[in-house]
């Protein structure tokens, strides 16, 4: 039986980071008391009756919103849908962003995975990335949450920082697994328009590090965290053991339903509808204040888009992703030539008729997923 | 004939206000309304509209009631100022007996103001200069008094001074015009000569015969006779121009206007050609046309080679109306099937491409423009060669040789230095140089066509801060030191991206154009070198460097559709590529080759 997963997106933070494109705004008071009256009553609505597998509060900074608050929130999810399969709770927050002891009290509320958005351990790349905290708290926050009895925590980091060297990348892997925690994504640093550490960059005052410099450090990582015991189970993520993969997160990748409540959140019901949330908090507001669906648009997919949607998240994860699957479900054929050359250059492993991304190869699951089905009708 | 009739043409230096002198005539006689008016009422194209231009004569009859109380019959013909349409000019000026040579109190006689006055004087048309624009802030009406004594020698107390914007002195001008310009000669009585200035195409009507009658009378019902294509035709409609076309009963001796006679294509109507009446016809044709010669070729293909067809039945629409554009079909190994054209300048290539492009939708590459070179084979034999990928194997050719233009460029003294290192940069040869007012200099020296087709006019304009201009005419041809460069992507030659330069300036050439594919080619999964190659040699290089992930890192709170949607978009933009094995090279890749910047 499949089951859904519950996203809400908590678009509030302390501080906008520098490298920051997501939605998310400064706290503010007042708007944060309309946003928890109206993620209840978009709860109520979108997760009535249904089966939930996992829930994941993510942000921006979803420990803004009080314990309290996410106690109400788990006890009214509890009345209203079927929340008897769910096996996995995760809050993310940021250093710097929680009390100790609150962490206490997210663990009760029901929370037992905690994402801590630690970036880095230098300060410096800290500095760049205009980060609220230092490494100190960095430290600090993680092991207090394994005190409070978070026994899952993932922490994110980011490479291809301004002046990074792979050395520094090393140590940064190396205080990480100090602290084993059961789950490391690291996202490699993207400037996106628009953003200040972009206007740095375009007036030449900061600079990626070179490209083969960031290739070494997505390698690096794979190595280094495979030697510590970790699986590289996706592009960007890593966990201790097959029971420690995001459970949630997997479901993008498996194209199963989930249920996005927040400005700017993404829905899909795991056959061929998405939606998504109008972005801004004023307008999800407004919509949902006077009875109306927060929902900007919903779009249908056709079989080529789910034969790509297929290839495309199925490459970028050891899961990989079962050809005959693709054919049966939308119809199409892959490329043979273009998946002779991929297995030709060790982009991927074949068992059946499941094609599976080696380290390499996850690096160009966008560009294969499409060259996979280009040219058929 | 009850009416006088007065038959003149407006010619300039590109931009002196033709085209809005005549909105002013066409008021100031009533000819179009206050409603039905709007600015430049004679530039009827898209293109014209929006570039500000005129690139197709117009021919516009009006009445005027002159102050002595008599009517007159005043017909009209704009012209285009832009070089590479001077034959426009020349058709007009033979349907005429006077001119208006327009000159722009700012900036004052230019390079075709003295072009465009020789033309008519050869024709010994009555001259009226016009000095226009004199609301301008700069206008400097007394020095370009001067000048049009001085460098054009033409009598000061025949100058009319006018505003085409404010409408000031367009009075004084249409009495001029009546007063000195002569009534047209012909005699009525003799057999029909009318000389074919122009045609254009009608959809419903078929081709409109634009013709100035100078013996004789046609009428409606006439059997004429087409002189030089020996056909006959039956005249359906004769009329003159107004805002629209106004039927009449017939055109007498001295008018000017039109006829339809059911002429399926305008390559059955050649400008210069003589109608007169197959039961009584002429002893002689009157005087033809120069035939107009395209300067610059180009091979055009469609982006996606299904276009193919759409491409084909688009330049036999647009040849209809433009009978100075030539093209057969051509296939290229990496580009497949096209068209090679020829062209009558720069400016009438964009005109022709932006018209594809815009006017019927299509995405197009074009080779780099050429010129027509001679070449002499070690057997004796002599070649002409307007395309790259057809230049004969080096091992075989005795010599090459390159047209020449003889160039003239006049403008403020201050400017001589740079513009004469501007012509020796393109190879300019028998330099000399002149005052011909004061502080205004004419340079004259020969020029190779290639040097200039591509953006001499721009640079010219840019090292004289908009003050020089540039006229031309061919000079025959010169011996050149030729080769052909060949661009390889990924080690395939781009046919299309062959070029013939002078030895010279291959170097050069190869390394911008390395420079420009690199530049605009999207990276690929692979390393692709990039060459400039004379045959064998390489004179070039640049690299494309791998791309080194093609993945985006976050999927970010289970956006998905954002993903798909880049790659769906790049996917669409690759069916917007050329195909060179399997490098896509995107049409701005072509166009930025082909952007010379030295
Ligand atoms: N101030 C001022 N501007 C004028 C006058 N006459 C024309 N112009 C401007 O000069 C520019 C060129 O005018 P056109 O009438 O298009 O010139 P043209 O000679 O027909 O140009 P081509 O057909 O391209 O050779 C336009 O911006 C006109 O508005 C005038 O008397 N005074
Ligand atoms: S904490 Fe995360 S969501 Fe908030 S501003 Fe920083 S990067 Fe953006
Ligand atoms: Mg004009």
């Amino acid at each position: 039986m499949k089951t859904t997963g519950l996203y809400i997106h908590v678009p509030f933070c302390v501080r906008k980071c520098s490298y920051c494109s997501f939605y998310s705004i400064e706290r503010d008071e007042v708007l944060l008391t309309r946003f928890r009256y109206m993620l209840l009553a978009e709860m109520e609505r979108k997760a009535a009756g249904v089966n939930i597998g996992t829930v994941y509060a993510g942000g921006g900074t979803p420990t803004i919103l009080s314990p309290e608050f996410w106690s109400e929130f788990l006890t009214t999810l509890d009345r209203v849908a079927d929340i008897s399969d769910v096996l996995e709770l995760t809050i993310e927050t940021n250093p710097g962003a929680v009390l100790p002891d609150t962490l206490a009290e997210f663990r009760k509320a029901g929370f037992n995975r905690l994402s801590i958005g630690i970036q880095s351990f230098a300060y410096s790349e800290l500095k760049t990335l205009g980060r609220i905290h230092n490494p100190d708290q960095a430290i600090l926050t993680f092991n207090q949450a394994r005190d409070t009895g978070f026994q899952n925590i993932g922490i994110d980091l980011m490479y291809g920082i301004p002046n990074q060297t792979p050395d520094d990348w090393q140590s940064n892997l190396k205080k990480a697994i100090e602290l084993s925690p059961e789950h490391i994504s690291c996202y490699e640093l993207s400037i996106e328009n628009g953003t200040p550490i972009a206007d740095l960059v375009d007036n030449g005052e900061l600079s990626k590090p070179p490209e083969e410099h960031c290739r070494e450090m997505y390698f690096l990582a794979d190595e280094f965290l495979k030697e510590a015991g970790y699986i590289h189970y996706e592009v960007s993520n890593y966990a201790s053991g097959d029971e420690n993969i995001s459970r949630h997160n997997s479901s993008y990748w498996n194209r199963t339903p989930y249920i996005g409540l927040g400005p700017s959140a993404h829905s899909f019901d795991g056959k061929r509808t998405r939606s998504w949330n109008v972005c801004e908090i004023d307008g999800y507001l407004n919509l949902i204040e006077n009875d109306r669906s927060p929902v900007e648009e919903t779009e249908y997919l056709d079989s080529k888009e789910i034969a790509l949607e297929m290839l495309m998240l199925g490459l970028r994860w050891k899961a990989g992703v079962d050809i005959e699957e693709v054919k049966v479900s939308t119809g199409f054929r892959i490329n043979e030539q273009y998946l002779d050359s991929m297995i030709g250059s060790g982009k991927v492993q074949v068992s059946g008729s499941l094609i599976m991304p080696t380290t390499k190869g996850m690096l160009f699951a966008d560009g294969d997923a499409a060259n996979l089905i280009e040219d058929l009708p | 004939m009850n009416r006088s009739i007065r038959n003149f043409c407006i010619i300039a230096h590109i931009d002196h206000g033709k085209s809005t002198l005549a909105d002013r005539l066409l008021q100031a006689t009533g000819t179009v309304s206050d409603r039905e008016f709007h600015d430049l009422m004679l530039d009827t194209m898209d293109i014209e509209r929006e570039r500000g231009i005129t690139i197709k004569s117009t021919a516009v009859m009006m009445t005027y009631s002159s102050e002595a109380g008599v009517e007159y019959e005043l017909n009209l013909i704009d012209t285009p100022g832009h070089v590479d349409f001077t034959y426009e000019v020349s058709r007009a000026l033979a349907s005429c007996e006077g001119a208006l040579l327009v000159i722009d109190a700012a900036q004052g006689v230019e390079a075709q103001t003295v072009a465009n006055l020789y033309k008519a004087m050869d024709q010994n048309l009555t001259i009226i200069p016009v000095i226009n624009k004199i609301d301008l802030l700069s206008a400097n009406i007394l020095e370009v008094m001067g000048e049009i004594e001085g460098e054009l020698g033409l009598d000061v107390d025949d100058i009319i001074c006018i505003s085409a914007k404010t409408g000031e002195g367009i009075e004084d001008l249409l009495e001029a015009i009546v007063e000195k310009i002569p009534e047209p000669e012909g005699n009525s009585d003799t057999p029909l000569r009318a000389r074919v200035f122009d045609s254009v195409y009608d959809p419903y009507r078929g081709v409109i015969v634009y013709v100035r009658v100078e013996d004789g009378v046609i009428s409606k019902g006439d059997e004429v006779l087409l002189m030089a294509t020996g056909k006959n035709h039956i005249v359906e409609e004769v009329g003159h121009f107004g805002i629209r076309r106004e039927p009449c009963s017939s055109l007498t001796a001295g008018e000017v206007g039109y006829l339809i006679a059911g002429i399926k294509t305008v390559e059955n109507v050649r400008s210069g050609d003589t109608v007169t009446l197959n039961q009584n016809p002429a002893d002689e044709p009157l005087h033809g046309f120069e035939e107009v010669k395209p300067v610059v070729f180009s091979s055009i293909f469609p982006i996606s080679s299904e276009d193919y067809e759409d491409l084909s039945s688009a330049l036999e629409r647009l040849r209809l109306n433009d009978a100075s554009l030539i093209y057969e079909k051509v296939s290229s190994p990496g580009l497949g099937f096209g068209f090679r054209c020829g062209f009558l300048g720069l400016l009438h290539l964009e005109v022709v491409q932006e018209r594809l492009e815009r006017e019927f939708g299509l995405s197009l590459v074009l080779t780099a423009p050429t010129v027509l070179y001679r070449i002499t084979l070690s057997n004796g034999e002599t070649v002409n060669v307007d395309n790259p990928n057809l230049y004969p194997d080096p091992a075989t050719i005795d010599f090459a040789e390159e047209p020449i233009i003889g160039a003239s460029i006049i403008m403020p003294d201050r400017y001589i230095g740079p513009v004469t290192q501007l012509i020796l940069d393109r190879r300019g040869e028998n330099y000399s140089n002149l005052y011909v007012g004061k502080n205004r200099v004419e340079i004259k020296a020969d020029l190779p066509l290639g040097e200039v087709v591509y953006d001499f006019y721009d640079k010219l304009k840019s090292v004289t801060q908009g003050y020089g201009s540039f006229d031309y005419e061919p000079h025959g041809y010169r011996r050149s030191d030729l080769v052909k460069v060949d661009i390889l992507v990924n080690h395939e030659k781009v046919d299309a991206l062959s070029m013939l330069v002078h030895r010279d300036r291959a170097r050069p050439w190869a390394v911008s154009a390395c420079k420009n594919l690199r530049d605009e080619i999207p990276r690929q999964q692979f390393k692709i070198p990039i060459q400039g190659a004379i045959g064998g040699q390489i004179i070039s290089r640049e690299t494309i460097t791998a791309l080194r992930k093609d993945v985006t890192a976050k999927c970010y709170g289970g956006d998905i559709t954002r993903k798909r949607k880049l790659l769906e978009k790049q996917k669409a933009g690759k069916k917007r590529m050329k195909m060179v094995g399997s490098v896509a090279i995107p049409q701005k890749a072509f166009l930025a080759v082909l952007r010379r910047e030295d």
